[in-house]
């Protein structure tokens, strides 16, 4: 084309001789610092990973405790009402009105003495 | 080897796949590079950014447009990164300029089989690095307007447009400066 401006007697350079080896050097060196990245990362999620089932471990022992000690008061407590209540009618001072009763009639007679 | 062929090698992690894109697009990215930043130890830096970034940015590579006019993109993309991050492209352009006051002129008359080289590269400098590349890519690389609009992100009427304006001031001063050598 007419318009074209003539480049031909410009200078056309060529890459340096080792241009294409240090290309390949980067492209080792990134490749090597991409698996040091992985294994850093692998590392780190190895680490937390362990952190979660040691503290989730942690959390479930004080958990397991605090739920068997529960169970004992809660085991004891229905221990002593589950007694109570069978022995309710058993006695002729199982009321509670009747002892009361008693124990103020007695009371009283000992201070009339 | 066909061109999807490397690419699809290239996206594969092939070495010797880069290893043929090198040799046969290396040379024109480097020329472009230098079109653009008028240094050569900066063009070849170029170069090898480029090359060393193919790997990763080849997996989003669609094939849509072609290899080279892709990597002419990568290089235009690149240059002007580093020429806006050195704040040196205005500064490039002053000093060539001054350089082209004081040179000496070739005595030839006829426009432009008889031009010095020297006087073209001092005629191209009057131009931004971008227009520069644009006018290379077009008459040095012989690419088309549409291939120049993918690579610039430009209509084709801006392109021919900016090539028109481009070659009026190359000419301009290629005239100019024979006729008063």
């Amino acid at each position: 084309m007419r318009d074209q401006i003539d480049f031909s007697r410009l200078e056309r350079i060529k890459p340096r001789e080792n241009s294409w080896e240090t290309v390949c050097a980067r492209l080792d060196s990134s490749k090597q610092k991409k698996f040091l990245k992985f294994v850093q990362a692998r590392t780190m999620y190895a680490l937390a990973a362990s952190l979660i089932v040691v503290s989730f471990l942690a959390v479930f022992t004080v958990f397991n405790r605090m739920d068997s000690e529960t169970l004992l008061i809660t085991n004891a407590a229905s221990d002593e009402l589950v007694s109570w209540y069978n022995d309710l009618g058993e006695t002729s001072d199982d009321e509670l009105e009747n002892l009361d009763t008693y124990q103020s009639i007695s009371y009283l007679l000992q201070e009339t003495k | 080897m066909d061109e999807k062929v490397i690419i699809k090698k290239i996206q594969q992690g092939n070495r010797d796949a880069l290893g043929l894109l090198w040799k046969s697009h290396s040379t024109n990215v480097l020329n472009l590079a230098f079109r653009m930043l008028k240094n050569r130890d900066e063009a070849e830096d170029i170069l090898m950014d480029i090359f060393v970034s193919v790997p990763g940015k080849i997996q989003n590579f669609r094939g849509e447009s072609a290899l080279n006019t892709w990597l002419y993109r990568l290089t235009v993309n690149e240059c002007l990164m580093r020429l806006r991050s050195k704040k040196r492209h205005a500064e490039l352009e002053e000093e060539h300029i001054e350089l082209v006051t004081v040179s000496a002129i070739g005595s030839k008359h006829e426009e432009q089989l008889d031009y010095d080289p020297e006087l073209l590269e001092f005629g191209l400098s009057k131009l931004s690095a971008e227009t520069r590349s644009m006018l290379w890519l077009k008459d040095a690389e012989d690419l088309g307007i549409k291939d120049l609009s993918e690579i610039y992100n430009m209509p084709e009427g801006t392109i021919k447009a900016r090539l028109s304006r481009a070659r009026t001031v190359v000419k301009n001063y290629l005239q100019e400066n024979t006729n008063y050598a």
